[in-house]
């Protein structure tokens, strides 16, 4: 019985149909070498993507590079509501912001404190824009920059003290401004001591 | 009035995205929203950067799987699967003037008539070779040494592995039974009948009937009934007790193909070149016909398998027995609705944990049992899984790099020319999300060799 013929494709030389073939190549794996191959001494984690633009190629394998944090995406990460003080509802006063970050290298990024005002009975949003590194280097400390160590910056905020009533932080940061690495924030407070009316 | 000083801290652990109760009431280690950040280690730092590092494949299609595995040389290969074919990377990829397609991939075997279908393909490294179905009716196979898909002929003196085929002088597939060298010249007289036996020296040969396709360095290696010329893909492939199984089949020759949603097929133990149990008894296949939902997954989790079906799974052991029947089916739950797998290729497995979507929550299935990780954050992962525009895609991931090690759980839902990421962190039972835009995400993420 002769197996109908399926379609072969190309490719690869060698026979493309699979009947009554005549290669006398060993069939021994030991006597035969690879087709191809790598050595196995580098690999990387990847994923198959497809690019949604034109024009030109749009397959490509993508790779997650742990040596570098510079996400190429915009980053954000919010942090809960707050109270603020003792008691829900008072307006409480935002004067300065502690930020503790890991040094990874030439970074930007913005801490955005959003706080609700009765009186208009919506959200003001104050942008604090941070810049790593936060002060001019000196020749002697260019040497040795990025450190990987946890450096710290007391932050007044630039347009005076933050005023209004549950106040919400968020951190966001433009894709390729740098990597960013926060380990600690604080944001220091001052409210009535009684309740307000 | 007098004010008071309070300080408002915020430092890890973090434990990622909250949103199962208002944003002023989880705790500080939480967040109501986050984006392309990673909580490793109790910071919260930009996540990796991700940029195309190697072409796609000449044919300029979707790569729907990606993988690396060592041949009996001890040679590695790292193989893509696209609807037109399976490439090979190139040794010399990045040393070439310009990294391009045509420079980084060298074609194995396409498919002429049979194009792939539009989503992940499953595939499994069994006795140093290759395996993978691409939604039609073909098992295909490279042994990353083989230039030409059809069996050899038979060589005197020479030493073959079990599963090893060969064209005899008769035309037919004869494949191994056990590994063995063969008699010196001449070659043995065929045993010319379907499922006859041929003794070699100490080989024993079984005819297995006429060669199934090849394609270029591509065989088709699931001959399911040898006297009609039926062959067998699936949309599921997985390993268990040595022996491949393939689930949610696609049986056919070149008068038709039928697709069967409950049929689980397998090979003898060790032997993934026979699927014919009239052949060898090893083989065999079951109909899942006491469930009423299809398969839609399945993965081992230490030497149990776990077929997951839409509305229930079915748990899998050996019996102890290589001979018929080697498996035992037990349905853990098998009503019309129940926790089942919602998304085919949103689950993963690795090591003794595997991780599947269900209606209700996303699962994680160990040698300790059932227990739901969709946790806090569960109502804005199903919010995103409800905008997919295409198949959510899922992995396990254990590290990145050796020095970067955390193992996590991918979910990638391509919305529209976007992509949501969701990561859940084992370690740290916590949900991040990434959002990637112009890019959809088509196979799963891999460790694999590119050098």
């Amino acid at each position: 019985m002769v197996q109908p013929s399926r379609g072969f494709g190309g490719g690869v030389t060698g026979p493309k149909t699979g009947g009554g073939t005549t290669n006398s190549i060993a069939s021994s794996p030991a006597l035969i070498t690879s087709t191809g191959g790598l050595s196995g001494a580098v690999g990387a984690l990847l994923t198959p993507v497809n690019i949604n633009q034109l024009p030109g190629p749009s397959s490509y394998i993508m790779i997650h590079d742990t040596t570098n944090f510079d996400c190429e995406e915009d980053s954000t990460y919010y942090f809960r509501q707050e109270v603020g003080s003792q008691y829900e509802g008072q307006y409480i006063e935002i004067n300065k912001v502690i930020l503790k970050y890991r040094e990874l290298g030439v970074a930007s990024f913005t801490i955005n404190i959003s706080a609700y005002q009765q009186k208009t009975d919506d959200f003001k949003t104050i942008a604090i824009d941070v810049d790593i590194p936060a002060v001019k280097l000196t020749i002697a400390r260019k040497k040795t920059f990025p450190d990987g160590k946890i450096h710290i910056i007391n932050i007044a905020p630039p347009k005076g003290v933050i005023q209004g009533i549950n106040p919400q932080c968020y951190i966001s940061r433009k894709g390729n401004s740098g990597p960013m690495s926060i380990t600690k924030l604080i944001l220091c407070t001052y409210a009535d001591e009684v309740p307000q009316i | 009035m007098s004010k008071k000083y309070n300080e408002i801290v915020y430092n890890g652990p973090f434990k990622g995205v909250h949103t199962s109760l208002p944003e002023d009431v989880i705790g500080r280690e939480y967040s109501p929203d986050m984006s392309n950040v990673i909580l490793k280690n109790g910071e919260i730092r930009s996540r990796p950067r991700q940029y195309n590092y190697i072409p796609g494949t000449p044919d300029n299609f979707p790569i729907y799987n990606i993988s690396s595995f060592l041949d009996a040389n001890n040679v590695f290969h790292t193989v893509a699967v696209t609807q037109f074919g399976m490439w090979q990377l190139n040794a010399l990829w990045r040393t070439s003037k310009t990294i391009d397609p045509n420079h980084s991939w060298n074609l194995v075997g396409n498919f002429a008539d049979e194009p792939g279908g539009n989503f992940p393909t499953p595939s499994a490294v069994f006795t140093n070779k290759f395996f993978f179905s691409i939604g039609s009716d073909d098992l295909w196979m490279w042994d990353g040494i083989s230039s030409a898909g059809a069996p050899r002929t038979w060589q005197a003196s020479t030493s073959y592995l079990i599963g090893s085929n060969i064209i005899d002088s008769n035309g037919n597939v004869q494949i191994a039974q056990n590994s063995g060298t063969s008699k010196v010249s001449p070659h043995p007289v065929w045993n010319a009948a379907v499922g006859g036996s041929t003794t070699d020296n100490n080989i024993t040969w079984v005819n297995n009937g006429r060669p199934a396709p090849s394609s270029g360095a591509l065989f088709s290696v699931a001959m399911v009934d040898v006297t009609k010329g039926i062959t067998a893909g699936g949309l599921f492939l997985i390993e268990l007790n040595s022996q491949l199984l393939l689930l949610n089949t696609i049986e056919g020759n070149a008068s038709g193909r039928q697709q069967f949603p409950q049929r689980v097929r397998w090979c003898p133990s060790g032997i993934p070149t026979i699927w014919d149990p009239n052949i060898n008894i090893g083989a065999g296949f079951n109909d899942e016909i006491d469930v009423p939902d299809a398969i839609t997954g399945a993965f081992t989790v230490g030497t149990t398998g776990f077929i997951l079906r839409s509305n229930g799974i079915t748990e899998v052991m050996t019996n102890g027995s290589s001979g018929q029947n080697p498996f035992i089916f037990n349905h853990l739950w098998a009503s019309e609705r129940g926790i089942g797998n919602i998304l085919p290729f949103g689950y993963s497995s690795f090591g003794p944990l595997g991780i599947f979507i269900s209606v209700d929550d996303v699962y994680s299935v160990s040698l300790g049992g059932f227990k739901r990780v969709g946790g806090v954050a569960r109502n804005a992962i199903y919010t995103d899984i409800a905008k997919a525009t295409l198949p959510p895609v899922g992995t396990i991931v254990p590290y990145y790099q050796n020095n970067y090690v955390y193992n996590h759980y991918r979910l990638s839902i391509p919305v529209g020319n976007d992509s949501i990421t969701w990561i859940y962190s084992i370690e740290d039972d916590s949900w991040q999300k990434d959002v990637k835009r112009n890019v959809n995400v088509t196979a799963n993420t891999k460790w694999v060799f590119t050098r």
